[in-house]
Protein backbone atom coordinates (compact mmCIF):
# COMPACT_ATOMS: atom_id res chain seq x y z
CA UNK A 1 0.00 0.00 0.00
CA UNK A 2 2.03 3.24 -1.16
CA UNK A 3 1.65 6.23 0.92
CA UNK A 4 -0.96 8.32 -1.10
CA UNK A 5 -3.11 5.20 -1.19
CA UNK A 6 -4.22 6.00 2.64
CA UNK A 7 -7.11 8.35 1.34
CA UNK A 8 -9.57 5.75 3.06
CA UNK A 9 -7.33 6.56 6.98
CA UNK A 10 -7.52 10.31 5.97
CA UNK A 11 -11.59 9.53 5.28
CA UNK A 12 -12.43 7.97 8.02
CA UNK A 13 -10.45 9.56 10.39
CA UNK A 14 -12.37 12.49 9.13
CA UNK A 15 -15.14 11.23 9.50
CA UNK A 16 -14.80 10.08 13.48
CA UNK A 17 -14.41 13.89 14.26
CA UNK A 18 -17.17 14.69 12.11
CA UNK A 19 -19.89 12.48 14.15
CA UNK A 20 -18.44 13.65 17.08
CA UNK A 21 -18.36 17.61 16.32
CA UNK A 22 -14.58 17.36 16.97
CA UNK A 23 -12.94 20.89 15.67
CA UNK A 24 -10.29 21.89 18.02
CA UNK A 25 -6.67 21.09 18.51
CA UNK A 26 -5.84 18.88 20.77
CA UNK A 27 -8.03 15.89 19.62
CA UNK A 28 -8.28 13.35 22.67
CA UNK A 29 -8.26 9.71 21.60
CA UNK A 30 -8.81 8.57 24.91
CA UNK A 31 -11.91 10.22 24.74
CA UNK A 32 -12.90 8.92 21.24
CA UNK A 33 -12.62 5.82 22.59
CA UNK A 34 -14.85 5.84 25.86
CA UNK A 35 -17.43 7.50 23.57
CA UNK A 36 -17.32 4.43 21.61
CA UNK A 37 -17.08 1.93 24.91
CA UNK A 38 -14.07 0.97 24.01
CA UNK A 39 -12.16 0.46 27.70
CA UNK A 40 -8.56 2.44 27.75
CA UNK A 41 -6.15 0.62 30.28
CA UNK A 42 -1.89 1.42 30.73
CA UNK A 43 -0.23 -2.18 31.10
CA UNK A 44 2.82 -2.87 32.85
CA UNK A 45 5.92 -4.07 31.37
CA UNK A 46 4.49 -4.91 28.19
CA UNK A 47 6.56 -5.85 25.40
CA UNK A 48 5.07 -3.67 22.56
CA UNK A 49 3.62 -0.07 22.29
CA UNK A 50 -0.36 -1.08 22.19
CA UNK A 51 -3.27 -3.57 21.61
CA UNK A 52 -6.56 -3.87 20.81
CA UNK A 53 -8.48 -6.81 22.07
CA UNK A 54 -11.66 -7.34 21.32
CA UNK A 55 -14.51 -10.34 22.41
CA UNK A 56 -18.26 -10.39 22.36
CA UNK A 57 -19.09 -6.50 21.92
CA UNK A 58 -16.54 -5.78 24.12
CA UNK A 59 -13.26 -4.21 22.93
CA UNK A 60 -10.09 -2.73 24.87
CA UNK A 61 -7.25 -0.96 24.09
CA UNK A 62 -3.66 -1.66 26.03
CA UNK A 63 -1.34 0.59 25.75
CA UNK A 64 2.16 0.50 27.40
CA UNK A 65 3.28 2.30 30.35
CA UNK A 66 6.99 1.89 29.44
CA UNK A 67 5.99 4.91 26.17
CA UNK A 68 8.05 7.42 27.74
CA UNK A 69 6.29 10.42 25.90
CA UNK A 70 2.39 11.62 25.83
CA UNK A 71 2.35 12.09 22.48
CA UNK A 72 3.66 8.67 22.03
CA UNK A 73 1.07 7.18 23.99
CA UNK A 74 -1.80 9.01 22.41
CA UNK A 75 -0.80 7.72 18.74
CA UNK A 76 -0.41 4.55 20.25
CA UNK A 77 -4.19 5.13 21.28
CA UNK A 78 -5.33 6.32 17.63
CA UNK A 79 -3.09 3.39 16.09
CA UNK A 80 -5.52 0.79 17.98
CA UNK A 81 -8.71 2.89 17.38
CA UNK A 82 -7.48 3.30 13.16
CA UNK A 83 -7.30 -0.76 13.70
CA UNK A 84 -11.43 -0.60 15.22
CA UNK A 85 -12.87 2.06 13.07
CA UNK A 86 -10.78 1.06 9.46
CA UNK A 87 -12.58 -1.51 6.98
CA UNK A 88 -11.13 -4.70 6.74
CA UNK A 89 -8.70 -4.87 10.06
CA UNK A 90 -10.62 -7.42 11.86
CA UNK A 91 -9.47 -10.13 9.18
CA UNK A 92 -5.89 -9.27 9.50
CA UNK A 93 -6.52 -8.50 13.63
CA UNK A 94 -7.98 -11.78 14.35
CA UNK A 95 -5.81 -13.94 11.65
CA UNK A 96 -4.41 -16.16 13.96
CA UNK A 97 -7.50 -17.36 15.60
CA UNK A 98 -6.61 -14.55 18.51
CA UNK A 99 -8.95 -12.37 20.41
CA UNK A 100 -6.12 -9.95 20.51
CA UNK A 101 -3.81 -7.97 18.23
CA UNK A 102 -0.52 -5.83 19.18
CA UNK A 103 0.91 -3.28 17.67
CA UNK A 104 3.94 -1.31 17.20
CA UNK A 105 2.89 2.18 16.44
CA UNK A 106 4.98 4.95 15.31
CA UNK A 107 6.12 3.75 11.17
CA UNK A 108 8.20 1.23 12.08
CA UNK A 109 6.58 -1.42 10.25
CA UNK A 110 5.99 -2.60 7.05
CA UNK A 111 2.74 -4.04 7.03
CA UNK A 112 0.35 -2.36 4.73
CA UNK A 113 -2.54 -2.48 8.11
CA UNK A 114 -0.11 -1.10 10.35
CA UNK A 115 0.82 1.77 7.80
CA UNK A 116 -2.78 2.37 7.46
CA UNK A 117 -3.55 2.69 11.01
CA UNK A 118 -0.50 4.76 11.23
CA UNK A 119 -1.84 6.96 8.76
CA UNK A 120 -5.29 6.90 10.60
CA UNK A 121 -3.65 7.87 13.90
CA UNK A 122 -2.08 10.66 12.09
CA UNK A 123 -5.34 12.15 10.12
CA UNK A 124 -6.85 12.02 13.62
CA UNK A 125 -4.79 13.75 16.13
CA UNK A 126 -3.47 16.21 13.21
CA UNK A 127 -6.54 16.91 10.94
CA UNK A 128 -5.48 18.11 7.43
CA UNK A 129 -7.19 21.38 7.72
CA UNK A 130 -6.66 22.52 11.46
CA UNK A 131 -2.88 21.33 10.92
CA UNK A 132 -2.73 23.35 7.90
CA UNK A 133 -4.20 26.79 9.43
CA UNK A 134 -1.70 26.13 12.23
CA UNK A 135 1.25 25.13 9.42
CA UNK A 136 0.45 29.04 7.47
CA UNK A 137 1.10 31.00 10.96
CA UNK A 138 4.41 29.96 11.35
CA UNK A 139 7.72 29.66 8.90
CA UNK A 140 8.89 27.06 7.66
CA UNK A 141 11.71 24.80 9.46
CA UNK A 142 11.92 23.29 12.70
CA UNK A 143 9.94 25.66 14.70
CA UNK A 144 7.19 24.72 12.92
CA UNK A 145 6.91 21.29 13.91
CA UNK A 146 7.58 22.34 17.68
CA UNK A 147 4.79 24.69 17.70
CA UNK A 148 2.97 22.30 15.65
CA UNK A 149 3.97 19.17 18.05
CA UNK A 150 2.36 21.41 21.14
CA UNK A 151 -0.75 22.01 19.64
CA UNK A 152 -1.53 19.08 18.32
CA UNK A 153 0.25 17.00 21.67
CA UNK A 154 2.13 14.43 18.81
CA UNK A 155 5.41 13.71 19.15
CA UNK A 156 7.77 15.70 17.08
CA UNK A 157 8.74 12.73 15.08
CA UNK A 158 4.94 12.04 13.76
CA UNK A 159 4.82 15.78 14.11
CA UNK A 160 7.85 16.46 11.06
CA UNK A 161 6.31 13.15 9.01
CA UNK A 162 2.75 15.05 8.73
CA UNK A 163 4.55 18.26 8.36
CA UNK A 164 6.34 17.02 5.22
CA UNK A 165 3.12 15.69 4.12
CA UNK A 166 0.70 18.67 4.26
CA UNK A 167 3.07 21.55 3.52
CA UNK A 168 2.70 23.69 1.36
CA UNK A 169 6.88 24.57 1.33
CA UNK A 170 9.32 23.08 -0.21
CA UNK A 171 10.59 20.65 2.73
CA UNK A 172 12.11 17.65 4.10
CA UNK A 173 11.72 16.04 7.12
CA UNK A 174 14.55 12.79 7.66
CA UNK A 175 15.19 10.70 10.67
CA UNK A 176 18.59 9.34 11.34
CA UNK A 177 20.44 6.99 13.46
CA UNK A 178 23.82 5.78 13.26
CA UNK A 179 24.18 8.27 10.25
CA UNK A 180 21.84 5.58 8.30
CA UNK A 181 18.50 7.03 6.91
CA UNK A 182 15.64 5.81 9.09
CA UNK A 183 12.79 7.63 7.37
CA UNK A 184 12.75 10.08 4.74
CA UNK A 185 9.65 12.52 3.66
CA UNK A 186 9.51 15.29 1.28
CA UNK A 187 6.42 17.76 1.03
CA UNK A 188 4.51 18.02 -2.45
CA UNK A 189 6.52 20.95 -3.66
CA UNK A 190 10.05 18.56 -3.78
CA UNK A 191 7.99 15.62 -4.68
CA UNK A 192 6.98 17.19 -7.90
CA UNK A 193 11.04 17.94 -9.19
CA UNK A 194 12.03 14.87 -11.39
CA UNK A 195 15.78 16.50 -10.76
CA UNK A 196 15.91 15.08 -7.05
CA UNK A 197 17.69 11.39 -5.64
CA UNK A 198 15.51 10.68 -2.89
CA UNK A 199 17.40 9.55 0.46
CA UNK A 200 16.49 5.93 0.89
CA UNK A 201 15.72 3.96 3.93
CA UNK A 202 19.10 2.33 5.28
CA UNK A 203 21.27 4.68 3.07
CA UNK A 204 23.91 6.49 4.28
CA UNK A 205 23.76 10.09 4.99
CA UNK A 206 25.43 12.49 2.85
CA UNK A 207 28.98 13.16 4.01
CA UNK A 208 29.77 16.38 4.72
CA UNK A 209 26.38 17.57 6.18
CA UNK A 210 25.88 18.89 9.65
CA UNK A 211 23.78 15.52 10.22
CA UNK A 212 26.53 13.58 9.67
CA UNK A 213 28.99 15.75 11.86
CA UNK A 214 25.88 15.57 14.25
CA UNK A 215 25.88 11.80 14.49
CA UNK A 216 29.06 11.13 14.77
CA UNK A 217 28.79 11.85 18.58
CA UNK A 218 26.17 9.98 20.02
CA UNK A 219 26.42 12.24 22.92
CA UNK A 220 24.33 14.72 20.47
CA UNK A 221 21.53 12.65 19.80
CA UNK A 222 21.06 12.06 23.90
CA UNK A 223 21.59 15.24 25.26
CA UNK A 224 18.76 17.04 22.73
CA UNK A 225 21.35 19.41 21.17
CA UNK A 226 20.66 21.32 18.25
CA UNK A 227 22.61 22.09 15.35
CA UNK A 228 21.95 24.28 12.41
CA UNK A 229 23.85 25.01 9.08
CA UNK A 230 23.03 25.02 5.26
CA UNK A 231 24.13 22.99 2.38
CA UNK A 232 24.42 22.93 -1.29
CA UNK A 233 20.84 21.00 -2.56
CA UNK A 234 23.14 18.99 -4.39
CA UNK A 235 24.67 17.11 -1.65
CA UNK A 236 21.60 15.86 -0.07
CA UNK A 237 19.77 15.11 -3.37
CA UNK A 238 22.42 14.50 -5.95
CA UNK A 239 20.61 17.58 -8.52
CA UNK A 240 23.62 19.66 -9.72
CA UNK A 241 23.08 23.13 -9.29
CA UNK A 242 24.03 25.67 -7.07
CA UNK A 243 20.76 26.01 -4.99
CA UNK A 244 21.26 25.70 -0.88
CA UNK A 245 19.16 24.25 1.53
CA UNK A 246 18.75 24.91 5.25
CA UNK A 247 19.55 22.41 7.25
CA UNK A 248 18.35 21.91 10.94
CA UNK A 249 19.39 19.03 13.09
CA UNK A 250 17.93 17.81 16.65
CA UNK A 251 18.49 15.01 18.61
CA UNK A 252 15.18 13.61 20.02
CA UNK A 253 17.03 11.96 23.56
CA UNK A 254 18.35 9.11 25.04
CA UNK A 255 14.21 7.19 24.20
CA UNK A 256 14.26 7.47 20.43
CA UNK A 257 17.99 7.80 20.07
CA UNK A 258 16.96 8.93 16.50
CA UNK A 259 18.27 12.36 15.07
CA UNK A 260 15.31 14.44 13.45
CA UNK A 261 17.04 17.04 10.60
CA UNK A 262 14.63 19.65 8.43
CA UNK A 263 15.62 20.91 5.31
CA UNK A 264 14.34 23.82 3.88
CA UNK A 265 14.99 24.29 0.68
CA UNK A 266 14.83 28.11 -1.24
CA UNK A 267 11.64 28.91 -2.67
CA UNK A 268 11.04 27.08 -6.29
CA UNK A 269 10.72 28.88 -9.37
CA UNK A 270 8.71 26.64 -12.02
CA UNK A 271 9.80 26.27 -15.76
CA UNK A 272 6.38 27.95 -16.60
CA UNK A 273 7.42 31.25 -14.76
CA UNK A 274 10.80 31.48 -15.75
CA UNK A 275 9.90 31.13 -19.35
CA UNK A 276 7.09 33.82 -18.88
CA UNK A 277 10.03 35.77 -17.59
CA UNK A 278 12.25 34.89 -19.99
CA UNK A 279 9.28 36.19 -22.95
CA UNK A 280 8.60 39.47 -20.48
CA UNK A 281 12.10 40.69 -21.15
CA UNK A 282 12.08 39.45 -24.51
CA UNK A 283 9.43 41.64 -25.31
CA UNK A 284 11.47 44.51 -23.24
CA UNK A 285 14.49 44.47 -25.26
CA UNK A 286 12.30 44.25 -28.46
CA UNK A 287 12.02 47.65 -30.50
CA UNK A 288 8.55 49.23 -30.83
CA UNK A 289 8.21 48.29 -34.28
CA UNK A 290 9.00 44.57 -33.33
CA UNK A 291 6.73 44.45 -30.49
CA UNK A 292 4.21 45.20 -32.66
CA UNK A 293 4.63 42.45 -35.16
CA UNK A 294 4.29 39.96 -32.14
CA UNK A 295 1.66 38.05 -32.64
CA UNK A 296 -1.92 38.78 -30.39
CA UNK A 297 -3.27 36.08 -27.95
CA UNK A 298 -6.83 37.14 -27.74
CA UNK B 1 -14.32 -15.29 6.78
CA UNK B 2 -15.85 -12.60 4.70
CA UNK B 3 -18.36 -15.04 2.92
CA UNK B 4 -18.95 -16.45 6.51
CA UNK B 5 -19.51 -12.65 7.87
CA UNK B 6 -21.72 -12.20 4.00
CA UNK B 7 -24.03 -15.42 4.69
CA UNK B 8 -24.06 -14.91 8.51
CA UNK B 9 -25.49 -10.64 8.43
CA UNK B 10 -27.78 -11.83 5.64
CA UNK B 11 -29.23 -14.72 8.07
CA UNK B 12 -29.18 -12.69 11.21
CA UNK B 13 -31.27 -9.64 9.73
CA UNK B 14 -33.57 -12.10 8.12
CA UNK B 15 -34.25 -13.88 11.61
CA UNK B 16 -34.73 -10.81 12.96
CA UNK B 17 -37.21 -9.70 10.27
CA UNK B 18 -35.35 -6.22 8.98
CA UNK B 19 -35.08 -5.30 5.21
CA UNK B 20 -31.87 -3.90 4.40
CA UNK B 21 -33.11 -0.39 4.41
CA UNK B 22 -33.79 -1.43 8.45
CA UNK B 23 -30.73 -2.35 9.67
CA UNK B 24 -29.22 0.51 7.66
CA UNK B 25 -31.33 3.26 9.53
CA UNK B 26 -30.99 1.11 13.13
CA UNK B 27 -27.37 1.14 12.71
CA UNK B 28 -26.34 4.74 10.52
CA UNK B 29 -24.64 2.86 8.01
CA UNK B 30 -25.68 3.80 4.46
CA UNK B 31 -28.31 0.75 3.17
CA UNK B 32 -25.12 0.46 0.17
CA UNK B 33 -23.10 -0.79 3.03
CA UNK B 34 -25.51 -3.28 4.04
CA UNK B 35 -26.08 -4.44 1.00
CA UNK B 36 -22.01 -4.73 0.22
CA UNK B 37 -21.64 -6.55 3.48
CA UNK B 38 -23.93 -9.08 2.34
CA UNK B 39 -22.24 -9.62 -0.84
CA UNK B 40 -18.50 -9.34 -0.05
CA UNK B 41 -17.56 -6.74 -1.89
CA UNK B 42 -16.87 -5.15 1.56
CA UNK B 43 -15.45 -6.10 4.97
CA UNK B 44 -16.50 -3.91 8.01
CA UNK B 45 -14.32 -2.47 10.46
CA UNK B 46 -15.08 -3.31 14.04
CA UNK B 47 -17.34 -0.08 14.36
CA UNK B 48 -19.07 -1.38 11.86
CA UNK B 49 -19.25 -5.06 13.34
CA UNK B 50 -20.44 -3.49 16.75
CA UNK B 51 -22.92 -1.61 15.37
CA UNK B 52 -24.32 -4.06 13.38
CA UNK B 53 -24.44 -7.21 16.10
CA UNK B 54 -25.53 -4.87 18.41
CA UNK B 55 -28.78 -4.04 15.81
CA UNK B 56 -29.42 -8.11 15.18
CA UNK B 57 -28.88 -9.02 18.63
CA UNK B 58 -25.84 -11.23 17.85
CA UNK B 59 -21.91 -11.25 19.10
CA UNK B 60 -19.64 -10.04 17.09
CA UNK B 61 -18.05 -13.33 17.17
CA UNK B 62 -21.01 -14.70 15.67
CA UNK B 63 -20.76 -12.33 12.86
CA UNK B 64 -17.02 -13.52 11.76
CA UNK B 65 -17.46 -16.96 12.65
CA UNK B 66 -15.34 -17.04 15.75
CA UNK B 67 -18.43 -18.60 17.51
CA UNK B 68 -21.43 -20.55 16.21
CA UNK B 69 -23.73 -19.57 19.10
CA UNK B 70 -26.02 -17.50 17.47
CA UNK B 71 -28.02 -16.75 19.77
CA UNK B 72 -27.90 -13.32 21.67
CA UNK B 73 -28.00 -14.85 25.15
CA UNK B 74 -24.71 -13.95 26.58
CA UNK B 75 -24.49 -10.90 25.65
CA UNK B 76 -27.66 -9.54 26.20
CA UNK B 77 -27.89 -11.28 29.52
CA UNK B 78 -24.35 -10.39 30.98
CA UNK B 79 -25.35 -6.62 29.70
CA UNK B 80 -28.60 -7.04 31.30
CA UNK B 81 -27.03 -8.47 34.58
CA UNK B 82 -24.51 -5.42 34.83
CA UNK B 83 -27.94 -3.16 34.99
CA UNK B 84 -29.77 -5.58 37.01
CA UNK B 85 -26.91 -5.64 40.10
CA UNK B 86 -27.85 -1.83 40.37
CA UNK B 87 -31.52 -1.74 40.65
CA UNK B 88 -33.71 -2.38 43.72
CA UNK B 89 -35.86 -5.94 44.49
CA UNK B 90 -38.95 -3.30 43.57
CA UNK B 91 -37.64 -2.05 40.26
CA UNK B 92 -36.18 -6.18 39.67
CA UNK B 93 -39.51 -7.35 40.09
CA UNK B 94 -41.18 -4.77 37.60
CA UNK B 95 -38.66 -5.43 34.98
CA UNK B 96 -39.29 -9.26 34.97
CA UNK B 97 -43.00 -8.94 34.79
CA UNK B 98 -42.14 -6.61 32.23
CA UNK B 99 -39.84 -8.98 30.39
CA UNK B 100 -42.74 -11.66 30.80
CA UNK B 101 -45.20 -9.98 28.82
CA UNK B 102 -42.78 -9.27 26.07
CA UNK B 103 -41.14 -12.56 25.68
CA UNK B 104 -45.45 -13.64 25.20
CA UNK B 105 -46.12 -10.96 22.98
CA UNK B 106 -43.47 -12.18 20.63
CA UNK B 107 -44.59 -15.52 21.04
CA UNK B 108 -47.96 -14.85 20.26
CA UNK B 109 -46.58 -12.57 16.98
CA UNK B 110 -44.50 -16.19 16.00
Amino acid sequence: MARRDFWQAEAQAAEVLKKRKISTLPIDPFGIATGEGIVCERLHGCGVSGCLSGANNTFGIFYSDSIPSEGFRRFTVAHELGHYFLEGHYKHIFADGNSRHVSDSGYSSDDPFEREADAFAAALLMPSALFKSACSRVAPGFKAIETLSEKCVTSLTATAIRYADLSDDPIAVIGSKDNRVQFAFMADLLKQRRDLTWPKKNSGIPDGTATHRFNRDPKNVAQSKRMTSTALMDVWFDCGGTAYVSEEVVGLGPSYGLTLTVLVAEPLRDAADEEEESEENDLENMLPSDRWRQPRED
Amino acid sequence: MADIFAERLRAARELRKMSQSDLAEKTGLMPSAVSHFETGRRSPSFANLKALSDALNVTTDYLIGRSDDMHVSSAVSSKLLRHAEKMSDEDLDTITRMAEMMAKKQTKKE
